[in-house]
């Protein structure tokens, strides 16, 4: 049809980002995923807007009532809205997961990219200390250092120290990638073409080594993000996390510890818990993608 | 600098070192093997041994030798890519290994690098007009429109266009690849660039066009390259003059047309009558040899070819022979050579 001798220009070129997200979209289950996330980001990040009641406000006439069209998922037995807690307390959880995450991401890029790119001593003082962070059973260490960390914030809020013990105790896992990643990119010639260039070292490491640790860096800090959660929710039933009236997933779940609530007011721990296992599931999703879409064998 | 005229320095070549861009003195590298439980340092990798050699401002020196004699070595070492164990480097009359980091980055701009795999010397996350840029951005050229002028222009001299700097490195093939690779090396106007083995990854139908750019380039720019190659044919095409390396040292440096028309060391000849001849009907006594290359970990005793040399006599076995003057211009480190053209002068 077309004249051959007409030089084509050729299709806009695809960037690895544009073929990863086209990869990814091929999920369904992550687009799902990826819905639910935002969802309950808006409800997060607007919940003054949505929700109708304040999610500290006793109404004591209103104790203990099963869901009805004024309170969507019934009231807890001081006559707190339990939609209101259940949004204000998405507010905490998706909180300490970014915060924690970006914490931990950062430091553990840094470390990570140091100790490969400037191996030796450094290297090793930096392995040995994952090593150290890495042998201890996380919940223990985690319990044991928040009311320490409080106390060194000097903040009665125990959430900054539930995020900054978290970020503080999962960098090692993606310092241990970094490396292995840095180790193999480090020795490249365009590397090397950046260093006869005249390139500093924060710039080889940064603008030349970091794109290629990208993929890595985010299914780790996606799965990253709902292991936060999770820990937290944990921390919280146990009584460490996140302290009463502040709501979060995890302490609302905690008040069915006590029989009464579990047998009788089920709607105040249901919806708590059904929002963690929705938000949970959801990043893992996008997180099994994700790893999927940025693998550079995958088509 | 005044000359020595001991007559075995290859820098003595032309009594002055007043036009040389570049000299190697003794050039040095060793790899440590470590090993145990300390991690000390068992033995070592020879890799570059005791090398010397100058490069004349314009000229081409080609260097080559089998795959691990340490031809590249040579080059990134010169560079201060790989740091050297001891010896010195000249560049422009500065002791290259003794500059401090502003220094250093300063002359990173005269000494450039063009790599052998043109899959792996651009970015593959960059696209290849941030490539060509970066020498220029690193060294201070901060406005983006200046940059990008500069990135355009180096592209078309390369037989590039200029929509192609927003592409990524996979969308071309090797021998564009490697035309970038030449423009990021260009970008900063070098004086100096070290050439490793830059066509032998590409087709030959590419070989020569890229052969041919580096020879236009080189008069346009009035650079000096240091052409490290196995392939004979191509070092005779773009050399003046050549440089055989032979497990880690400097075997024979003479210019091009003695090289393959009168070659000294035995191992140049060996090397010279491998080149694969055009010609099924041509018979010719070819120059086989025998065994292997020894290890640089632990070179022989004496002469390094000795164990393969076919003239080799007793004296090899023991004495290393040093890289000396044997003919104008033409200096090779063989004692049958040697011996020989004394014969004959006497």
């Amino acid at each position: 049809m077309s004249n051959t001798s007409t030089p084509q220009k050729p299709p806009p070129p695809l960037t690895p980002t544009a073929r990863a997200w086209r990869r990814f979209r091929r999920s369904k289950l992550a687009v799902i995923g990826l819905f639910m996330v935002a969802l309950m980001a808006i409800l997060a990040i607007g919940a003054p807007f949505i929700a109708q009641y304040d999610p500290l406000k006793n109404d004591l006439l209103n104790r203990a009532k099963p869901p009805t069209v004024e309170h969507w998922f019934g009231t807890d037995r001081t006559g707190r809205d339990v939609f209101a807690r259940t949004i204000y307390g998405g507010r905490i959880s998706l909180m300490v997961g970014l915060v924690a995450v970006t914490l931990s991401v950062t430091i553990g890029t840094i470390m990570g990219l140091i100790s490969g790119f400037y191996g030796g001593i450094v290297d090793n003082f930096v392995m040995r200390l994952t090593d150290v962070i890495m042998s201890f059973p996380p919940i223990v260490i985690i319990m044991a250092s928040i009311p320490i960390t409080a106390n060194l914030l000097s903040s009665d809020n125990s959430i900054l120290a539930i995020m900054a013990v978290i970020g503080l105790l999962t960098w090692p896992q993606l310092a241990r990638l970094i490396r292995g990643q840095t180790l193999i990119v480090r020795e490249t010639d365009y590397v090397t073409a950046a260093q006869s260039l005249g390139a500093s070292k924060t710039r080889q490491m940064f603008v030349h080594i970091l794109p290629q640790c990208l993929a890595p860096l985010m299914v780790f800090a996606t799965f990253g993000i709902a292991n936060a959660i999770l820990l937290e929710a944990g921390l919280s039933f146990l009584g460490q996390g996140v302290q009463p009236p502040t709501p979060s997933w995890g302490n609302m779940v905690e008040s069915a510890r006590s029989l009464d609530i579990l047998e009788n007011l089920p709607w105040t721990w249901v919806a708590p818990g059904i929002f963690t296992v929705i938000t949970v599931v959801s990043i893992n999703f996008i997180g099994d993608a994700l790893r999927d879409a940025v693998d550079p064998r995958s088509k | 600098m005044s000359n020595t005229t001991n007559g075995n320095k290859p820098s003595a070549l032309d009594g002055t070192t007043a036009e040389d861009l570049l000299r190697v003195d003794n050039l040095v590298k060793y790899y440590p093997i470590r090993g145990g439980l300390l991690q000390r340092t068992v033995a070592q990798v020879k890799a570059v041994d005791s090398v010397t050699f100058s490069v004349k401002k314009g000229e081409t020196l080609g260097l080559v030798g089998e795959s691990g004699c340490g031809k590249t070595t040579v080059g990134r070492t010169i560079l201060r890519l790989i740091p050297s164990t001891s010896g010195k480097v000249l560049f422009d009359n500065k002791d290259v290994f003794s500059l401090n980091g502003t220094e250093m980055k300063a002359l990173r701009k005269d000494m450039q690098i063009i790599f052998q795999d043109p899959y792996s010397s651009l970015d593959p996350r960059m696209p290849i007009g941030e490539s060509v840029g970066e020498g220029l951005l690193v060294h201070g050229m901060r406005d983006t429109r200046k940059r990008n002028d500069a990135v355009m222009e180096m592209l078309k001299r390369v037989g590039l266009e200029d929509y192609h700097a927003k592409r990524y490195p996979h969308e071309f093939s090797g021998g564009q690849r490697q035309r970038i690779g030449i423009a990021r090396a260009l970008a900063l106007r070098p004086k100096f660039i070290v050439c490793d083995e830059p066509v032998s990854a590409l087709d030959v139908s590419i070989q020569a066009q890229v052969l041919n750019l580096l020879k236009d380039l080189q008069k346009d720019f009035g650079l000096t390259y240091l052409f490290i190659a196995h392939n004979l044919a191509v070092v005779e095409h773009i050399s003046d003059r050549v440089g055989v390396m032979y497990v880690g040292k400097l075997v024979e440096l003479a210019p091009r047309d003695r090289i393959f028309a009168d070659p000294l060391h035995p191992y140049t000849k060996a090397l010279l009558s491998a080149i694969p001849m055009p010609d099924p009907t041509l018979r010719r006594d070819r120059m086989i040899l025998q065994g292997d290359v020894p290890s640089p970990v632990n070179p022989p005793a004496g002469c390094r070819f000795h164990t393969r040399c076919p003239f080799a006599v007793e004296k090899c076995k023991h004495q290393e022979p040093q890289l000396k003057e044997l003919k104008p211009g033409q200096f090779a480190a063989c004692w049958v050579a040697e011996d020989q053209i004394q014969k004959s002068q006497a």
